[in-house]
């Protein structure tokens, strides 16, 4: 993993060393890099659609819920009480036949006292840990001591997430193939129509859901199931839940990006992970620049840690996904550094060049790139405009600082309500 | 089923333009400056600069797009001329590597006027060269 990390904290520098080459040295040595890299994002992009392609050309079927018994563990810190209960009043309502388990993790504004009352009402299991502690404990405890014998699935979900009442029995429905081990759903927003924002977002989740997780699920290797929504065979998860406890990055103790690293674990174990958009939930997302801000730099800090991760086990048994994450999902963010100095050079330079040609031919490009948007969520396209630059503008730049962030241990406790910092979803 | 399929039919031709257009583009950014540059240099080259002219002109951003402009040109001009171009415009410094005969300084002359650098210039052998461009393509918000 140490060589991986500075392995690509050297494309990130290489790629600027290259850009900062054109001024000094000769100037094929950069249009080289230009054209490989143009060449392996073409290929890239024929690789997905041809993904999705296959996907709609023969969508996946799986078994009928037959009864297995699902634990349902929400782990709640500091969650504002009314949400947490339309959460868990909606799991109780929700298909199949269920265990549910609420583990309320050190929470500190009261909501142990709202819990105990609905506990008592409907019935769940809830479990009161004294101390913050983290989700990655929260579900390590539940696993661990907490489920039911006979629970054949378990079910993660966030404690700000309500539950389309067939969902619990869609996202298992995979697990009834043995070659299965987890499957996620689909997030939906319930704040959507909230701002500008929340309108971006809301686009944002739909990209990548109905159409990276979608591509991955062909492969039968989503790298993340969200925590707003995952399933895991009751057995594998029991066999990985140790490893998952003690994960550590560089020599520390990892806190966060717990979702995707069960994922990893299930993926590493040889089984398949896929994606089921008919299990459908709902979550709040962040309403502010703030706030999203924040959610992603933990996303991306994840992203950075689990992908390096998957490139140490997938070439052994999910070699597409590591010729992905190898040749574009991990590198291209970082190798595309010097393209973006290039560009943010000309915006000083020659601006009139930025506007004319730079401008409408990224926008046509990545029409072209997200053409099912306007196809199939018409109504998403002004999200999609309004994403695409602030991804350029905001996001892009903190991948860098999630590279060079890594190891930070900020969040190892959850200090804020958990609505603003819902777990990954991709 | 049909409708998801459906789809398709605009997918796939709109799929072959951004793929042409980009491999496309990259390749023919390949026969830039060096290409020509090798045809200019004297076998002698004592005397005189390899510069490379960005000239403006009618902007076309059809073309400018699919990378039909030749909107640059790679000279061989001596040292005086090149002296009075770098007293009017800007100009950056870089080095092109001609293989066999080795590496030369190229000059590079942004946003010259055409009237003034064609009187500049005079009997100077030229070649146009394709202009050279980087898409943006950050298309990876989706991995994170």
């Amino acid at each position: 993993m140490r060589a991986l990390y500075f392995g690509l904290i050297a494309i990130t520098v290489g790629s600027t060393a290259l850009y900062l080459s054109r001024y000094f040295f000769d100037i094929g040595l950069w249009d080289d890099f230009v054209t490989g890299y143009t060449l392996v994002l073409v290929a890239y992009t024929c690789y997905l659609f041809a993904l999705l392609f296959v996907h709609d050309l023969r969508p996946r079927r799986y078994p009928r819920y037959a009864g297995g018994k699902i634990a349902v563990l929400i782990p709640v810190f500091n969650e504002e009480p009314e949400l947490v209960e339309r959460s868990i009043r909606a799991v109780v309502e929700a298909e199949g036949e269920k265990q549910v388990i609420v583990v309320d993790d050190g929470s500190t504004n009261g909501v142990q006292s709202h819990l105990r009352t609905l506990a008592e009402e409907l019935g769940f299991r809830l479990h009161e840990v004294p101390e913050n502690a983290g989700k990655r404990e929260a579900l390590f405890h539940a696993t661990k001591w907490l489920l039911d014998d006979d629970a054949e699935y378990v079910v993660t979900i966030d404690s700000d997430t309500v539950l389309d009442p067939a969902a619990l029995v869609r996202v298992v429905e995979p697990l009834l193939c043995p070659e299965i081990g987890a499957s996620t759903g689909d997030v939906q927003l319930l704040n959507e129509r909230q701002n500008l924002l929340t309108r971006m977002i809301g686009t944002y989740y739909w990209i990548g859901l109905n159409i990276y997780k979608q591509a991955q699920s062909v492969i039968r290797s989503v790298v993340c199931c969200s925590g707003c929504l995952a399933a895991y065979r009751a057995s594998v998860l029991r066999a990985i839940i140790d490893d998952f406890a003690e994960q550590t990055f560089l020599g520390e103790k990892c806190t966060h990006s717990e979702d995707r690293h069960l994922t990893n674990l299930v993926l590493k174990a040889g089984y398949d992970v896929v994606y089921v958009p008919e299990a459908v939930s709902w979550t709040e997302t962040p309403a502010t620049v703030r706030d999203f801000v924040r959610q992603q730099r933990r996303w991306k800090r994840g992203y950075v840690r689990e992908s390096l991760f998957t490139l140490t086990y997938a070439w052994k048994v999910k070699p597409l996904l590591w010729l992905q994450i190898f040749f574009w999902d991990l590198s291209a963010p970082f190798l595309s550094l010097g393209l973006r100095l290039g560009i943010v050079a000309m915006a000083f330079q020659r601006p009139h060049l930025l506007l004319t040609v730079v401008l409408p031919s990224w926008i046509a490009l990545l029409f072209i790139r997200y053409i099912f948007v306007p196809l199939r969520a018409t109504r998403k396209l002004p999200g999609l405009l309004l994403y695409m630059f602030f991804y350029e503008l905001c996001l892009y730049w903190l991948n860098l600082w999630a590279l060079f962030t890594v190891k930070n241990k900020s969040w190892v406790t959850r200090v804020q309500p958990v609505t603003a910092e819902s777990s990954t979803v991709f | 089923m049909k409708k998801r399929m459906a789809v398709w039919v605009v997918v796939l031709p709109l799929l072959a333009v951004f793929s042409m257009s980009l491999v496309g583009t990259a390749l023919a950014s390949q026969a830039t400056v060096q290409g020509k540059a090798g045809a200019l240099v004297p076998p002698h080259p004592d005397q005189g600069k390899l510069v490379l002219l960005e000239t403006g002109g009618s902007f076309s951003l059809f073309k400018e797009y699919f990378g039909l402009k030749p909107s640059s040109s790679v000279c061989w001009v001596s040292a005086r001329t090149l002296a009075s171009l770098q007293a009017r415009y800007a100009t950056s410094v870089s080095t092109v590597d001609l293989g066999a005969r080795g590496s030369f300084r190229l000059v590079t002359v942004q946003d010259a006027d055409t009237g003034h650098v064609r009187q500049v210039i005079g009997q100077n052998p030229c070649a146009l060269v394709q202009s050279h461009r980087t898409f943006f393509l950050p298309l990876d918000g989706h991995t994170s």
